[in-house]
């Protein structure tokens, strides 16, 4: 506990708190531009960390992390465009509510939730690193196939009103995650003889381009219409029953968004995901999911905050990076000269602590900053649409070329937004599209990989683990099924 | 703002322009360089080999006298960024990590559309030899070990790469094929994912590059059982090299630089300078081994005849593993 104490000490000297604080912001900015994900902001600061002290510099990759991946809930509330490939799920309620004039109150659970998620996360990452960090190494191929299609199955409750339409979606975007160099055998699919297509289709452009452009063309067949009725962010804090009702769901997606985001391989964007499935199948009223619930956002917003803590886990605890801004935070560790694991636990056990410290006070700064600047932040919706649109057609443009430095994914932003534009008019969701995108690579991968360790023997896919995890695929679909023939057979048994 | 009414004023001064642009380039080798270099990396941030290029620009600036920015051009196997490192103008401006891949791909997929021929070597930066690694807890002491334990029960053990064509890939492959044994591949995405998948005893053994399992021997989470190289220093102590046990297998990776086919022997020269000057910086060296790679350079056409060596054994080692 006096470690906890010192760490916090440390983290709270002036020096460290500012660098801290610069961290989250520049975080929170990254993490709203559509195109710049957490992995990038961690990416291009990391090299400036080499020159700092240790600890200053693992902290403000933290900072930049946490920052970023709350950050992009607002481009995702406000917009409708997800700024990070976590915020996806936060679209779909976060914009709905926005559009019914109520920006402020889906900033303000936005920030709750990730903070709880965030703080949830930290707790477990200081309190039970060593437990969960075995039970995460226990996931071999046969356990995150099972993890990769129950994300999937999230593209039933991401569907909205249409499932047969959901699952229309979901399959155009397994289709095109099959295009490219499959990672089990070289084999090249899809491609038509265009090298960037080997590569596979990168869901940044495509996101940008699905969510974006839709709402810019939108916002042009408004033009000589009415206005739009200028906002006014008053509640940012929304109301008691609010927050009592979305607690059980902060709660809950906390929980699985950091046993997500510790499970290496998995990020926040497959918590969010997995979060907001779940939290719709437990909801009281899952038929608002979608619609601007508030639930639905709290359940998107704790699950992917609730990853970053989560992932940061098997990293200290083993030395095992989950994903890539892991991976580069293994890097800073290592150009320090220290390698996370076992031993630096033993050896550099402050270092550790007032790292548990930092990831704390980092995720306090995303409350503070997330709620004084919501005002600010909803202003965006204030700027005339006719300043609004192009200004955002120039972020998407600027955010698909950034990711490779390559114009072709400015020409799949587009085509993308074409056919987001098709699908809303014809009210098919999008959302489903990118869950078989990014998940697609995930489930083949882990399906070849199944295979091989099994070697035919179907029944030995079937680990304590995944048999956990297949039970809960089926679930929703057998459980109704099984209570209809209790009650047909509880009336047979009355009529007899 | 000037027009130009007179049509003999406007073709002037274009030939004008035109001589300029002309005299410009030709003493553009002399100055060079006088603008940013851009370091094409043809994979993801936070990658070994991004991490490698980093390091390297930030060395390398002030013995380029200029400076180098890093662009991450990623996809298609790396052919995305080899691509344009290899059709960029040849002045130097714009130069590339050339790695692995580049020696194996134009093998292992079809219609990969650039090779080594497509540059002219600048420098190699370090060539970690590949090894095997087993969980501590497996049982198997020595490669003599293993080999008996795949011949007692064929096709079971499993060994996991960094992906299918990798020289990881081709390493073990090259290896069951010399020493007798039918063994399963696992492709991994990367050599990190593979090694953690040995330690949580996922697969049963994992090649992977030297540099990339030094942590983990070190704190004794893998143990290694085989270094694939001839030389004894790029081994690791107390562990015996593949070739001691009568096994000819080198096809381990690599990263360095190259710049455009044509660029003048003038910039090449600058580069290969700024380039031996950064190897030999002692605090690149240092920079280089805390994050698990040790330097290992070659220079200019000694690396080319080097690259030539690489790529040919690459087709060798594909052809062995029937790709």
């Amino acid at each position: 506990m006096s470690l906890l104490m010192e760490g916090f000490s440390v983290v709270m000297e002036l020096n460290i708190l500012l660098l801290l604080a610069g961290a989250v912001l520049l975080g929170i900015v990254a993490g709203a531009m559509p195109g710049i994900s957490a992995t990038m902001g961690v990416a291009l600061l990391s090299p400036l960390t080499f020159t700092m002290e240790p600890l200053a510099g693992i902290l403000s990759l933290v900072g930049v992390y946490c920052g970023a991946v709350y950050g992009g809930s607002l481009s995702a509330i406000l917009l409708g465009i997800p700024g990070t490939p976590g915020a996806v799920a936060t679209t779909l309620d976060g914009y709905a509510m926005s559009k019914q004039g109520k920006p402020g109150i889906a900033l303000g659970i936005a920030t709750l939730s990730s903070f709880l998620g965030g703080i949830l996360s930290a707790a477990a990452l200081m309190l039970l690193s060593y437990p969960i960090a075995d039970f995460a190494l226990a996931f071999g191929p046969r356990e995150y196939l099972a993890l990769a299609v129950f994300a999937l199955t999230a593209m039933a409750a991401l569907s909205g009103g249409s499932f047969l339409k959901g699952m229309f979606a979901g399959f155009i975007g397994l289709f095109l995650a099959g295009i490219g160099i499959d990672e089990t055998y070289g084999v090249s699919r899809y491609h038509f003889g265009y090298v960037l297509l080997m590569g596979g289709v990168s869901f940044i452009p495509v996101t940008i381009g699905l969510f974006a452009i839709p709402e810019t063309l939108l916002s042009i067949e408004r033009i000589g219409r009415a206005p739009r009725r200028a906002l006014r962010v008053n509640r940012i804090i929304p109301g008691r029953s609010v927050l009592a009702r979305i607690l059980p769901a902060q709660l809950r997606s906390s929980v699985i968004g950091t046993i997500v985001g510790a499970v290496p391989g998995a990020g926040s964007d497959v918590a969010a995901i997995v979060g907001y499935s779940q939290g719709k199948h437990m909801s009281r009223q899952p038929e608002l999911f979608g619609t601007g619930s508030p639930e639905g956002i709290a359940c998107a917003e704790s699950a992917n905050n609730a990853a970053t803590g989560g992932s940061l886990i098997p990293l200290l605890t083993l030395g095992i990076p989950g994903g890539a801004v892991t991976a580069i935070m293994l890097g800073t560790f290592m150009t320090h000269g220290l390698q996370p694991g076992p031993l630096l636990l033993h050896n550099n056990a402050p270092l550790v602590y007032q790292i548990f410290a930092g990831v704390f006070v980092a995720n306090i700064l995303l409350l503070v900053f997330g709620l004084s600047g919501a005002k600010l932040f909803a202003r965006v919706l204030q700027i005339p649409e006719s300043i609004l649109t192009p200004g955002i057609l120039l972020l998407c443009v600027l955010g698909s070329y950034a990711m490779r430095n390559h114009p072709v994914d400015v020409l799949i932003m587009f085509a993308a937004g074409m056919v987001g534009y098709i699908m809303v008019k014809t009210g098919i969701p999008r959302a489903p599209l990118i869950i078989g995108l990014i998940l697609g690579p995930m489930v083949e991968g882990e399906l070849a990989r199944s295979l091989i360790v099994v070697g035919g023997e179907w029944q030995e896919l079937f680990t304590p683990i995944s048999t956990v995890i297949w039970l809960l695929v089926f679930a929703p679909f057998v459980a109704p099924l099984v209570m209809k023939g209790v009650r047909h057979l509880k009336r047979t048994i009355k009529t007899t | 703002m000037t027009f130009i009414h007179n049509k003999r004023v406007g073709y002037t001064s274009a030939l004008a322009t035109l001589a300029l642009c002309v005299t410009a380039s030709a003493a553009q080798a002399d100055n060079f360089p006088s603008k940013p270099v851009e370091l094409v990396i043809p994979f993801a941030q936070g990658g070994g080999t991004d991490q490698v290029g980093r390091i390297f620009a930030q060395y390398a600036q002030p013995h380029l006298g200029g400076d180098i920015f890093v662009s991450n051009r990623t996809g298609g196997s790396g052919a995305v960024g080899f691509s344009h490192g290899a059709r960029a103008k040849p002045d130097g401006y714009v130069i590339t990590m050339i790695v692995t891949t580049l020696a194996a791909a134009p093998h292992t997929i079809d219609g990969y559309p650039v090779s080594y021929k497509d540059f002219e070597p600048v420098c190699l930066l370090s060539a970690p030899p590949a090894i095997l690694a087993v969980h501590p807890d497996s049982g198997i002491k020595s490669l003599a070990d293993l080999v008996k334990k795949a011949k007692a029960e064929p096709g079971k053990l499993t060994f996991g790469t960094a992906g299918p064509g990798s020289n990881t890939h081709l390493t073990g492959a090259a290896f069951a094929t010399q020493a007798g044994i039918d063994i399963r591949f696992m492709p991994h995405k990367g050599s990190g994912p593979a090694l953690t998948a040995a330690y949580g005893k996922h697969i049963d053994v994992a090649i992977a590059d030297k540099a990339e399992v030094t942590p983990w021997h070190k704190d004794g989470r893998l143990k290694v059982l085989t270094v694939f190289s001839e030389d004894p220093k790029s081994g690791f102590e107390g562990v015996p090299l593949a070739s001691a046990d009568g096994y000819k297998v080198d096809i381990g990776s690599f990263r360095g630089i190259g710049a455009p086919k044509g660029t003048p022997a003038a910039t090449m020269k600058v580069l290969v300078d700024a380039c031996r000057k950064t190897a030999e910086d002692k605090e690149f060296n240092a920079h280089m081994e805390k994050t698990g790679t040790e330097t290992y350079a070659l220079f200019g056409k000694e690396f080319g005849t080097w690259l030539k060596t690489k790529h040919d054994s690459f087709g060798e080692a594909v052809k062995a593993a029937k790709m």
